[in-house]
């Protein structure tokens, strides 16, 4: 009974080539938190996700022509996807094709080119301080093609006061509580208004030097005047009456839920993210809004995972959410703020 | 006359049966102690110096309970009558295996297997066999006698073999 | 007259009630789900024809080693809106979104004019609408498929989860033929997957508890073949080995590596009392750490190479102990109800497996190094002998049935305690030790 035999030689070490056209910069850009406005062909709507049938295990290797043996694998059953839910998907332009040389040579060419179609689009505007009272939040360039609501609340009256991310639940609704009824006055409701042709926003965009001209102001102001609450929005708000419920507040961590694909076993799994990002009154996810606040717990790679699946938690889950929010509430939920928490997940 | 022969000659048959080995006698090095059920002999059958004798009437083996390291008083009488055999029988090389059940983890049933084996040597020594004759070896849990997952095999496993030079066919 | 409007509108605009600037709508999210992302890997594209079969093999090979991680869960090809027939093309990002495929991998394999395999590959964040990370291109003889296979999935692993992937990797064992109470064994080695399994010993002597060095290179073992015994270090280059201990009167066992290769820790039994000395395998000095009267067996070190853990019944039972290797008390980090032993801490330094016996039933956990957050990822009538895949994500052991016909095997599980799985190996199989990623 004899194991013995030939043994042999071990094998040499395999040549690799890592080809590459991103520069390292570029690479960590890919993944630094995000402070920059996102490119916004690609981050728009999304379909919503509903439960879908569920693949069979190892669909790929029953239909490989190749004979290698499979170890029977004891997968765990996914929560289905979703049939998408169309009718709410902006259509992104097509990107252009990629001007690869016939001959492919040992250099991959990533798509690079993609990148810099966006580029131009993605200019990033700066933050006027309190001359425009405009929010102290990046302003997203708008695509031409995608109508896109107005959104920058005009002038920031009183600063909030600053926010903890930190902070448990609890306190900080409490403290949006407060701000409410300290700021809402019923002239400060702005308009839900979806409708493209208010095609102000582009001139919002005032350039790098943050002092505005007398003209500039003039021109703002024109603008916070043409867009100052119709009769419509008159509508009397007492605090009280406009606050989210708990109740609907776990409606959105409900709908957020089946998102937000936690990695247990993960490094990624010991940190906490917080993410924010504006809501259109139609209740859809504003492009280029999502950015990181903060995180906690961990850096390098566990860190972009962690922020890249909380993210993708908002792509993905952002819309269905935002199609059950209470439009009368808009101001409560124009912007949101979630802290992705996964430290009770880890020991399931 | 006649009778005598027939049945002498019985008797080697016998005795001679018995050496070729039925019962198992074990080429392999590996191969675990036997715990002499002197199913191939009687007491009357083995050379008192021989090893045959050693094995099945001494009984060359003790067991222990679980986790234990100690000797039950049925260990220790055996091993007395082991030390008082190997006094006599003088021999060059006595080798000591201590081996453990399967309820436990590979690393620690060696380290228990080795602390069994130690306790027959350190009696045994204390009993005047020389040290210098006794070595010790562990098979941990790898040679279990009986291969139920019970006690009643366990306990047969728990065990502390003493192979004498000679004992161990080549 | 103009500039009079002008005037009036603008002091309108700064006295009338301007809208408050309203403070974000803050929440925390602690719940989620915990399921595979959906991913899509249509077959990479064959750049010549001599390429096709191979290109099939290899996208069959990068799903299977993606899937049975437990983390990804391919979408059907039958499902799929757009084909990738072009390597060069653009992503439809939309096509993939409606099928909800989160991460997409397209490839290309052609077979070079030296008859070599060049594999190519890309991935997308297909949510994001933008690729994950560069593209890479692996080139290798035709016998090396499954490496770069293995490569290709290991390079999308870490791309979408920020980790290091573990499938180019090879798993030393014990392999084991006969019945319980003549069990033959032998030192063996194969891919991680289960393939390529051949032997390292000829099974004639008892071989235990094989590990791997950390650079892949050396193995060290115990083996039975001078009657006892003892630890012995096998090269795999050219399969020859010594015996790193071999004093008369001693037995030792239960050796493991040091982080650097240079030194190895393992255990002693000299009078019958088992401790854990030290050896630096370039002088051959060896150094005694632990004096206790008690069993102490079975150390591991940190992967800084600080300390090391393991075993030791000083306190009644076998319980977990940390102890510097420069020298100190040992620190108990096992508390609970049963028997600890085993310990191995994991690549990533912030856990250790181990095994536990309690209640008649063996688990393999794991706990932080302090002994906090104890888990127990599995039970049955005997698992023992935990060893960690080099990303610290995967823990695989060995489990033995009950009875005469009791058999031991492979299993491995995700730290998460999810995706229990058997590895197939040509014979019974014990003892594994997972080597670190292939280069």
């Amino acid at each position: 009974m004899a194991f013995g035999g030939f043994f042999e030689p071990q094998n040499e070490p395999l040549e690799i080539r890592e080809v590459a056209i991103v520069s390292a910069q570029e690479f960590d850009a890919l993944f630094a938190p995000e402070i920059a406005p996102e490119r916004a062909e690609d981050i728009v709507e999304l379909p919503s996700i509903e439960p879908e049938e569920q693949a069979p295990a190892f669909p790929s290797v029953a239909e490989a022509s190749a004979p290698t043996p499979v170890v029977p694998a004891v997968v765990q059953s996914a929560a289905p996807d979703s049939v998408p839910d169309n009718e709410n998907l902006y259509v992104a332009p097509e990107p252009k094709p990629l001007d690869m040389p016939p001959e492919i040579q040992p250099e991959i060419q990533p798509p690079m080119e993609q990148v810099a179609i966006l580029a131009p689009q993605t200019q990033q505007p700066p933050q006027p301080k309190s001359v425009a009272k405009i929010a102290p939040e990046p302003v997203q360039a708008p695509e031409p093609e995608i109508p896109i609501a107005e959104e920058t609340p005009p002038v920031a009256q009183v600063e909030p006061a600053p926010e903890v991310p930190e902070t448990p639940d609890k306190p900080r609704e409490e403290k949006v509580e407060e701000e409410a009824v300290a700021e809402i006055t019923p002239e400060t409701m702005e308009p839900p208004s979806g409708a493209p042709e208010r095609s102000l926003r582009p001139m919002l965009r005032p350039t790098k030097n943050t002092a505005l001209t007398q003209s500039d102001s003039v021109v703002l102001a024109l603008q916070e005047a043409l867009s100052a609450p119709g009769p419509e929005t008159a509508t009397p708000s007492s605090p009280s009456g406009f606050q989210m419920t708990s109740g609907e507040k776990n409606e959105i961590k409900r709908h957020l839920k089946p998102c937000w694909t936690v990695d247990v076993g993960s490094l990624s799994a010991d940190i906490v993210v917080t993410l924010r990002w504006k809501m259109s009154p139609d209740g859809k996810l504003v492009a280029g809004s999502l950015r990181m606040i903060d995180s906690e717990g961990g850096d390098g790679s566990a860190l972009r995972s962690a922020v890249q699946i909380a993210k993708s938690t908002v792509f993905r889950c952002g819309n269905k959410m935002g199609a059950n929010l209470p439009p009368e509430k808009y101001d409560e939920w124009q912007e949101i703020e979630v802290r992705f928490d996964p430290s009770e997940m880890r020991t399931q | 006359m006649k009778i005598k022969i027939i049945v002498g000659a019985l008797i080697v048959g016998f005795v001679l049966s018995g050496c070729t080995g039925g019962g198992g006698l074990l080429d392999n090095d590996d191969r675990a102690g036997l715990s002499g059920d002197g199913s191939f002999g009687q007491n009357g059958n083995f050379e008192p110096d021989s090893i045959e004798y050693f094995r099945t009437s001494i009984g060359d083996s003790v067991f222990f309970p679980v986790d234990q390291s100690s000797l039950t008083q049925q260990a220790q009488g055996i091993l007395d009558a082991q030390a008082t055999w190997l006094i006599d029988n003088a021999r060059s090389e006595i080798l000591i295996e201590g081996h453990a059940d399967e309820q436990g983890t590979r690393a620690y049933n060696l380290a228990l297997g080795a602390r069994r084996a130690s306790a027959v040597r350190n009696y045994l020594v204390s009993r005047g066999v020389p040290t210098d004759q006794l070595q010790i070896v562990s098979y941990g849990k790898e040679r279990p006698l009986e291969v139920c997952s019970q006690e009643s095999c366990y306990s047969q496993n728990r065990r502390a073999v003493t192979r004498v030079s000679g004992d161990l066919a080549g | 007259m103009q500039k009079w409007m002008v005037l009036i509108l603008v002091v309108l605009g700064l006295v009338s009630p301007l809208k408050a600037y309203a403070a974000p709508l803050k929440l925390t999210l602690t719940e989620g789900v915990i399921q595979p992302i959906p991913y899509a890997a249509p077959v990479f594209v064959a750049e010549n024809r001599a390429a096709e079969d191979w290109s099939k093999k290899i996208t069959a090979l990068v799903v299977q080693d993606l899937s049975s991680s437990g983390l990804f869960r391919e979408v059907s090809k039958a499902k799929y809106i757009s084909q990738i027939t072009s390597f060069a093309s653009p992503v439809q990002y939309s096509d993939w979104k409606a099928i909800n495929v989160q991460a997409l991998v397209t490839g290309a394999v052609k077979i070079s004019s030296k008859d070599q395999l060049v594999v190519k590959f890309r991935s997308y964040d297909v949510f994001a609408g933008q690729e994950l990370g560069d593209g890479l291109q692996f080139v290798g003889t035709k016998d090396r498929w499954r490496r770069i296979a293995h490569k290709v999935a290991d390079s999308l692993y870490s791309r979408i989860t920020g980790e290091s992937g573990y499938f180019d990797s090879q798993i030393v064992y014990v392999a084991e033929k006969g019945p319980k109470n003549a069990r033959q064994k032998a030192l063996s080695i194969m891919d991680a997957d289960g393939e390529n399994s051949r032997p390292l010993t000829d099974g004639k002597s008892l071989v235990l508890a094989p590990r791997f060095s950390p650079n892949g290179k050396q193995i060290l073992y115990t083996s039975y073949e001078t009657g006892f015994p003892r630890i012995y270090l096998l090269n795999l280059a050219n399969n020859r080995r010594r015996v790193l201990e071999n004093q008369r009167g001693t037995m030792s066992f239960a050796p493991r590596f040091s982080p650097d290769g240079g030194a190895v820790v393992y255990s002693v039994t000299k009078a019958g009392n088992t401790d854990i000395y030290r050896l630096v395998l370039g002088s051959g000095q060896s150094q005694r750490l632990t004096t206790a009267p008690s069993i102490e067996t079975a150390p591991s070190f940190s992967p800084d190479g600080r300390q090391i853990v393991f075993e030791s019944d000083r306190s009644g039972t076998q319980q977990l102990y940390i102890m510097p290797v420069a020298g100190g008390d040992p620190r108990r980090i096992s508390f609970g109800k049963g028997r600890y032993g085993t310990p191995v801490w994991s690549p990533r330094g912030d856990m250790i497996a181990f095994t536990k016996q309690s209640k008649g039933r063996f688990h393999i956990g794991v706990m932080r190094f302090d002994g906090s957050e104890e888990r127990l990822l599995t039970a049955s009538f005997l698992d023992e002998g935990p060893t960690w895949a080099p990303n610290g994500r995967v823990i695989m052991f060995t489990r033995e049935t009950r009875g005469a016909k009791g058999a031991s095997g492979l299993y491995s599980i995700d730290v998460s305690g999810r995706n229990l799985k058997p590895l197939r190996t040509p014979h019974g199989a014990s003892d594994p030790s997972w080597s670190p990623l292939g280069n």
